[in-house]
């Protein structure tokens, strides 16, 4: 009979040759399984753990300033010399940077027109979500923020 | 090396006589094929691979309406090679579609289910269908604005029946709409039921395979006889 799959390599070459090859990818895919079971520490919560300062007389009283807080936009209002507020900028509808509006006394979204109180207590507009708060306080003469 | 790969060996044959069961299965004489008649193999891998990469989900994933989404999100984004586990579950159920409609094409095209293979080619259907039922549940669970409305549309379907169908759209839904109750039936259906379902059919798949002797082509039968 005319055999076109004739074999040209030993079983035992074969078997080593499969052998080596499962050990290759076996190994690669072992890296991949260490990585991914491994507990990683999120780059969010390093950041969070630090907190930010900035001089109390930055910011003049009823007005507000935006800066970035563990990767993320934070919008602070000074309220009076001894009360400061930071709530997350983004706006939880489709994320533009909220402005606080100190004649109405709340945050308001210049994309669509959502409204945020102090407590970042959703008050008007489509966002589905208050703002998050984080933690502000003065200490001496610098507003520290987490 | 080779004496303690000896003592294990004797030590098993001597008492559940496995050199015989291998000699049986190694010395199987085993037909030439074209790569048409790969693609059950090939599905079956696919299927060990979705069990594998599932399994590795199933750490990060919580299936609730709050952290679905997140979850998923972590995974993708945050977890090392996430990324990775998560694109090959999603590509090998993809494949996995593709595959079986290969084998069950060729099965079909060589009229490879006919006496005696009917029941294998009836659980081949069963196993279609659960592979299916994989894909709709599976499509819901990362909990996005497409798995959300693919699934309303899809339990419609079954709506549309007269009579029974609005009971059959509220037993799958678990309600009036889709909601928590929703996405636990299908995560439930999806890593507990389907996975225990297949496996059992595959294995009974395989085994009588096993039992009649892979279907060979025509031609391979009558080169033998010459």
């Amino acid at each position: 009979m005319n055999n076109q799959y004739s074999i040209n390599r030993s079983r035992r070459g074969f078997i080593k040759q499969l052998a080596a090859s499962f050990f290759l990818l076996g190994s690669g895919f072992f890296y991949v399984l260490i990585r991914y079971l491994v507990p990683v520490k999120k780059k969010e919560s390093l950041l969070a753990d630090k907190t930010i300062s900035i001089p109390l007389s930055d910011i003049e009283t009823g007005l507000s300033q935006t800066l970035r807080f563990a990767g993320k936009p934070v919008v602070v209002v000074k309220v009076s010399s001894s009360e400061v507020y930071a709530v997350s900028a983004a706006c939880t509808h489709l994320g533009c940077i909220v402005k606080w509006n100190n004649i109405e006394k709340q945050f308001i979204c210049p994309c669509h027109g959502a409204k945020f109180a102090l407590s970042g207590k959703v008050l008007d507009g489509p966002a589905p979500k208050p703002l998050p708060v984080f933690p502000a306080k003065v200490v001496g003469d610098k507003i520290v923020i987490g | 090396m080779k004496k303690i790969f000896e003592i294990i060996f004797n030590f098993l044959d001597t008492r559940l006589g496995i050199k015989e069961v291998l000699e049986k299965d190694l010395c199987k004489r085993v037909p030439i094929l074209n790569w048409t008649y790969y693609f059950g193999g090939v599905s079956a891998s696919l299927f060990m691979l979705q069990l594998l990469t599932g399994i590795l989900l199933f750490i990060y994933y919580q299936p609730t309406t709050e952290e679905a989404y997140n979850s998923v999100m972590n995974i993708t984004s945050n977890i090392p090679f996430g990324w990775l586990i998560r694109g090959m579950h999603v590509w090998g159920a993809h494949l996995m579609i593709v595959a079986i409609f290969c084998h069950m094409s060729r099965i079909f095209f060589q009229a490879s289910y006919k006496n005696p293979r009917e029941i294998n080619w009836m659980i081949g259907v069963l196993l279609l269908l659960c592979t299916l039922t994989f894909s709709f549940t599976g499509y819901l669970l990362p909990w996005t604005q497409l798995s959300y409305w693919a699934t309303t549309v899809g339990t419609e379907v079954p709506g549309s029946v007269p009579i029974v169908g609005e009971y059959i759209k509220i037993l799958i839904r678990g309600g009036e709409s889709i909601s928590q109750i929703t996405l636990s039936r299908f995560f439930v259906i999806h890593v507990t039921v389907l996975p225990l379902v297949v496996l059992i059919l595959v294995i009974t798949h395989l085994g009588i395979v096993r039992l009649l002797g892979i279907s060979e082509p025509v031609s391979n039968l009558s080169s033998e006889g010459e």
